[in-house]
């Protein structure tokens, strides 16, 4: 059993790696309803920051899956052999869901705005538009079933920063910080928002890794607070656990 | 399937002619006996009602079943069947005054079924010593049946997590409602980490598992953050550690579920405990609010037995069925 974090889309979903694209609508549907946060279920278990996280990871997991080449890059990126008769499925499904709502726009890497939107209300499928609420304006929903020219812009996060990062980044304490003063927030500020405590915020960025939580526990603060930042939290979250793990063994 | 017999009598379906060796196949050739546990931290959750009408559905369907009044404080289990204060209870087994655990089962009014009663007025019993809990735990599980249903009392004292965890199959009981769902949350929790503590060995985990409680550190509160710290102490223990949580598995019973958003509410608590604390839950039902509950309690009689076709005992009903397929499958994995 794995934390959601570590999941990978189809666990995230609980779905076969064969699903069909019915199927992942279907699941993503469900999934949404349980991990409602307004449901005592979630509230008692779960913080609010990790539930609005783990439904944006199954909002990306869906979106990933019902797109054939997304699906496929995707596929690819876990290591799953390239099934002869999912694509052929997929093919169909894709017909079937056409005849009932437009495709969409492929999903952008980055949400912004989307912790403050309306955590509550999952998007129906069939109005593509409201999906995406910040600053990243939907594409015209184009009515030809082409997916290729939409996968191609998926990869490229789209959003200019107040603060030009390098492409290969490597997002420690430092860079988050410079980041956070570029766009004149305070810690304060940030720590009221995301409900990360001052002091593991200081730790973060003064990348004192041996004070800082368990792995579990800082992947959702460093996401939380990339998010903040208007980062794409998986690379940011990426980067900095893998600067924590590559840190002189802990004393302890 | 439903009984048709009355109360005290032994006309239900079935009757007297199904004698205990008649349980369904595959179940008693790979192992005679099922404990089950019904817990839930919070009291007035429906844990008694539970545990006697299911005990009642079993011995209906043919298992021979004793029920356990395992709250030694509040003990209450006979007053469900319609039992008046027994004469011997458990109490006097715990303190020594019955020698033998036979001496203090009676009869519970339903073929097959018998009764342990819980203790009257002895506080002391409440929390017996180790050495004469081990004793007792060790004989019930001793006792020649199909099943033997637990009834706990309320709370995370160490007594109940101990017989909630010497269960085949712990339930937790919970209402669609905020208290009750943060008590079984800890409940369960407790449980997890109790079962860690009776961990004896050599690789270290107790270690971890005494350190990790005096930490008490709210990353560790999960057995997700517990394991990955566990990791960075301890590879092969943390491995171990692993392995408990993974097979760590309790079902869950929603009681007094008012609308559809309650049945759903079990499989979203099943899914927050995968999601985000580590552990597999099976939802095994929900039982509808139903005035015929109370009105049973009131009338000192088993709902099962008074109203076996209103909406509250359908869901028990299933319920039971549901138990008896997860025991199925477990037969088939073992």
């Amino acid at each position: 059993m794995k934390p959601y974090q570590q999941q990978n889309y189809y666990e995230l979903l609980e779905l076969p790696t064969t699903a069909s694209a019915a199927e992942i609508h279907s699941a993503y549907k469900r999934a949404m309803e349980l991990h409602d946060p307004a449901s005592a279920a979630m509230y008692a278990l779960a913080d609010p920051a990790q539930i609005e996280d783990l439904r944006n990871l199954l909002l990306r997991a869906r979106d990933t899956l019902i797109d054939r080449s997304l699906r496929a890059d995707y596929d690819r990126s876990l290591g799953l052999p390239e099934a002869d008769s999912a694509p052929q499925q997929l093919a169909m499904d894709e017909i079937l869901w056409a005849s009932s709502a437009p495709p969409r726009p492929p999903p952008p890497i980055e949400r912004q705005g989307s912790s403050n939107g309306e955590p509550g209300a999952p998007e129906p499928y069939s109005a593509p538009a409201p999906l995406l609420s910040g600053t990243v304006e939907p594409e015209s929903t184009p009515l030809n079933d082409e997916p290729a020219p939409l996968a191609a812009v998926a990869p490229v996060p789209v959003r200019a920063r107040p603060k030009e990062i390098p492409q290969n980044a490597e997002f420690n304490g430092e860079l988050l910080r410079q980041i956070r003063e570029s766009q004149g927030l305070s810690l304060v500020q940030v720590s009221e928002r995301t409900r990360i405590s001052v002091r593991h915020l200081e730790n973060v960025e003064a990348d004192r890794y041996d004070a800082l939580p368990a792995t579990v526990y800082l992947r959702g603060m460093v996401i939380s607070l990339a998010r903040e930042l208007k980062l794409d939290p998986i690379r940011v979250a990426r980067s900095y656990l893998a600067l924590v793990a590559g840190a002189p063994a802990k004393q302890k | 399937m439903l009984p048709t017999g009355m109360w005290n009598s032994s006309t239900n379906e079935g009757g007297v002619a199904i004698a205990a060796p008649a349980a369904p196949p595959g179940l008693r050739k790979k192992r005679a006996r099922r404990i089950i546990a019904v817990g839930g931290g919070k009291g007035g959750i429906g844990k008694t009602l539970l545990t006697a009408n299911l005990g009642i559905a079993l011995a209906q369907r043919g298992f021979k079943v004793v029920l356990v009044d395992a709250d030694l404080g509040g003990a209450n289990l006979h007053t469900c069947l319609g039992i008046s204060q027994p004469a011997v209870t458990l109490s006097d087994y715990v303190s020594g005054r019955a020698k033998k655990l036979q001496e203090v089962i009676i009869p519970a009014g339903v073929d097959n079924l018998s009764l342990i009663p819980g203790g009257r007025d002895a506080l002391d019993a409440a929390n017996p010593k180790y050495q004469q809990k081990s004793k007792l735990l060790r004989n019930l599980a001793a006792l020649e049946v199909d099943y033997l249903l637990l009834d706990l009392a309320a709370g995370t004292s160490l007594n109940v997590l101990d017989f909630f965890l010497m269960a085949d199959r712990g339930l937790v009981v919970l209402l669609p409602e905020p208290t009750s769902i943060e008590n079984a949350y800890r409940f369960i929790r407790a449980a997890f980490f109790r079962r860690l503590q009776a961990l004896k060995d050599a690789d270290g985990v107790a270690n971890l598992v005494s350190e990790a409680m005096a930490k008490d550190e709210p990353a560790l509160k999960t057995p997700f953050e517990f394991v990955a710290w566990a990791r960075s102490q301890n590879p092969a223990a943390a491995e171990r550690l692993q392995q408990e949580a993974s097979s760590f598995r309790a079902g869950l019973v929603v009681n007094q579920s008012r609308s559809e958003a309650d049945q759903d509410l079990g499989h979203a608590v099943a899914s927050a405990w995968k999601k985000f604390f580590g552990l597999s839950l099976d939802y095994v039902g929900a039982i509808g609010y139903d005035d015929n509950a109370w009105r049973a309690v009131r009338k000192r009689r088993p709902l099962l037995l008074e109203r076996p076709d209103c909406q509250a005992a359908v869901g028990l009903l299933k319920v039971a069925d549901n138990v008896l397929a997860l025991d199925r499958r477990l037969a088939q994995v073992r």
